[in-house]
């Protein structure tokens, strides 16, 4: 494995650092000996053929592997600053730590309960700060405009497109630090597409974002560093540019260029 | 030569599968025409009331006197608010009893019990969907009418609150399979999007999954009243059979099932149905 | 008991049990299930 940068980086721009990561499912091991660090502000994109634990490692940085019975890890994870299997608990990582999933899935409630469910999960009952921050979520998420007059209306009644970017403003309005985003836009069509990851450049400006994406082409449009990934090890972190015009090991370059994956 | 062969064949073979069509169509006429043809027997039977001994319709379904006489000239009276409030009491207490215990047994075995338990508990309510009414009736009637009248101020033990305590046991299965099936078929998505939001289990529970079962749950809920409603046998075996007003859940009281069951000509009384009826039901299993 | 006012009453008290049932499975019908097809719509 081989990784590049600055060396020493400042704690108030590290938002998370794995290291030496071990992962079980029961007996099968999905991530080996991971070491890697997220940056501040940045959009860090994971790729990697299917089944090589890039998502297994999406879902363990906001521990939502806990909910996966047989599932055991083993070393560290800091999130500014913090062991998050030691020194945090899950909930309010969470709070910290949004997702937002492959598949568009807003619940079969209103828009404004849907954007709304973060904050009350977090405790906010008061009418008109949850109209706020439901308002200003959807601003962010671009497309309050398309949904303002009918937040009163089912969620499921949006597109595919409209669904996902409401799942982003939900994510949002919890008031997270970092957005995970696991291939958000595979299920989606190619204006869409567009749509959400102009959005992730917009939101890199006030929030982390590490994106799962199984599409070179969308790692290397949007994203700031790179990390490769093949059969539960980190084979290769880099800034983007670097990573995809000149990649140092072998298997990075086999998966860019095609010869699998 | 060969084309005569072919072409009688081809008739032969045609002239099977109209007959057979024909058949298949015929009883799938009479199966969709059965529940029309009962439900049209019983209007004719039912409105006999009204129609020939000239009573109405009100005062079947309000007034507390019920002495029909045995003959055909009529002049009796036929107020059935005691059996019908004797239902409608009977089944809403044994909601008031089962819905609780099947919701939680629903949320236990679609949320937190693991695969192997879910995998084991599962057909074993499912099972118990099954079990012959006599049975329930009967242990109802060896077991919970002695243990009511032990610690309850009661003179038969035979009462309302049994026959409520049997139906509840009886729908709880009807209600429970119905509630975990409908919660197993929300989409782990939504629950996934809200553990992703910082929700723990119960307001995941609370305020995605309930919500989304509600239906199902519903339809649980209609479909174990109306067996309990529906249900002779059990209710007869325990709940005394005298024709008063179900005012207390210490007293005997009837439902409009038992008062069917019991009037018809059949054999029930209440306390002399356990000996003969015994070994019956040891049949039954 | 043989014929008569009484067995009539019976009859009346059976047809009211199946009307009741039949109303329970038609708000069965109604109230039950539909939002699920609706998402599948999408």
């Amino acid at each position: 494995m081989s990784e590049q940068g600055n060396g020493s980086v400042s704690p108030e721009t590290l938002v998370f650092d794995v290291q030496h990561l071990d992962l079980y499912y029961g007996k099968h091991q999905a991530l080996k000996d991971i070491n890697m660090q997220v940056k501040r502000n940045e959009i860090t994109a994971l790729i990697g053929p299917s089944g090589c634990g890039k998502s297994t490692l999406l879902k363990t940085l906001n521990r939502m592997n806990d909910w996966v019975s047989g599932c055991r890890v083993e070393g560290k994870i800091l999130f500014e600053g913090k062991d998050i299997f030691k020194e945090v608990d899950p909930l309010a990582l969470r709070y910290r730590v949004g997702m937002v999933f492959q598949q568009p899935s807003p619940f079969p409630k209103s828009i404004f309960d849907n954007v709304a469910y973060g904050p009350r999960v977090q405790g906010i009952t008061n009418k008109a700060q949850l109209a706020e921050i439901v308002e200003k979520s959807l601003r962010q998420a671009a497309i309050w405009d398309e949904l303002k007059d009918r937040l009163d209306k089912s969620a499921l009644g949006l597109s595919g497109g409209q669904q996902q970017r409401l799942c982003i403003a939900r994510t949002l309005a919890a008031q997270p630090s970092v957005i995970l985003m696991d291939e958000p836009t595979s299920a989606l069509d190619p204006i869409s597409t567009q749509k959400i990851e102009d959005l992730a450049l917009e939101l890199k400006k006030d929030y982390t974002i590490v994106i799962v994406t199984h599409n070179m082409q969308q790692a290397s449009r949007i994203s700031d560093k790179t990390a490769f990934f093949y059969l539960g090890e980190l084979v290769e972190m880099n800034d983007t540019e670097t990573l995809f015009t000149n990649p140092s090991e072998p298997r990075t370059e086999s998966y860019i260029t095609g010869r699998f994956g | 030569m060969i084309n005569e062969k072919v072409t009688q064949k081809l008739v032969q073979v045609h002239r099977k599968e109209t007959l057979s069509q024909s058949v298949i169509t015929a009883c799938g006429i009479a199966a969709a025409l059965l529940p029309f043809l009962m439900a049209a027997f019983l209007l004719v039977k039912g409105s006999g009331t009204f129609w020939d001994f000239g009573h109405s319709i009100t005062e079947f379904l309000f007034s507390a006197q019920w002495k029909p006489s045995d003959t055909m000239e009529g002049g009796g009276q036929v107020g059935a608010a005691m059996f019908i409030s004797g239902s409608l009491v009977t089944c809403f207490l044994s909601l008031v009893f089962a819905l609780p215990v099947s919701l939680a047994a629903a949320i236990y075995m679609s949320e937190m019990a693991s695969p192997a338990v879910q995998r084991l508990i599962r057909p074993v309510v499912e099972m118990f969907t099954g079990i012959p009414s006599v049975i329930y009736g009967w242990v109802g009637l060896t077991v919970l009418v002695p243990f009511l009248r032990k610690i309850f101020p009661m003179p038969f033990g035979f009462s309302v609150l049994a026959a409520s305590l049997v139906l509840a046991v009886m729908i709880f299965p009807v209600i429970t399979t119905m509630a975990a099936d409908a919660m197993l078929a929300v989409p782990k998505s939504w629950r996934d999007a809200s553990y992703g939001l910082g929700a723990n289990r119960w307001e995941t529970i609370r305020n995605v999954i309930l919500p989304a079962a509600q239906r199902g749950i519903f339809t649980g809920v209609v479909l174990g009243l109306a067996r309990a409603l529906g249900e002779a046998l059990a209710v007869a075996m325990v709940i005394g059979q005298m024709k008063r007003f179900p005012t207390s859940l210490f007293m005997p009281a009837s439902t409009m099932t038992t008062v069917i069951a019991n009037d018809m000509g059949g054999p029930w009384k209440a306390g002399n149905t356990a000996q003969p009826c015994g070994p019956w039901a040891c049949c039954c299993l | 008991m043989e014929g008569g006012e009484y067995s009539a009453a019976l009859w009346t008290l059976g047809l009211l049990l199946f009307v009741i049932s039949f109303i329970l499975i038609f708000i069965i019908h109604t109230f039950g299930k539909d939002p699920l097809k609706l998402k599948e719509e999408d």
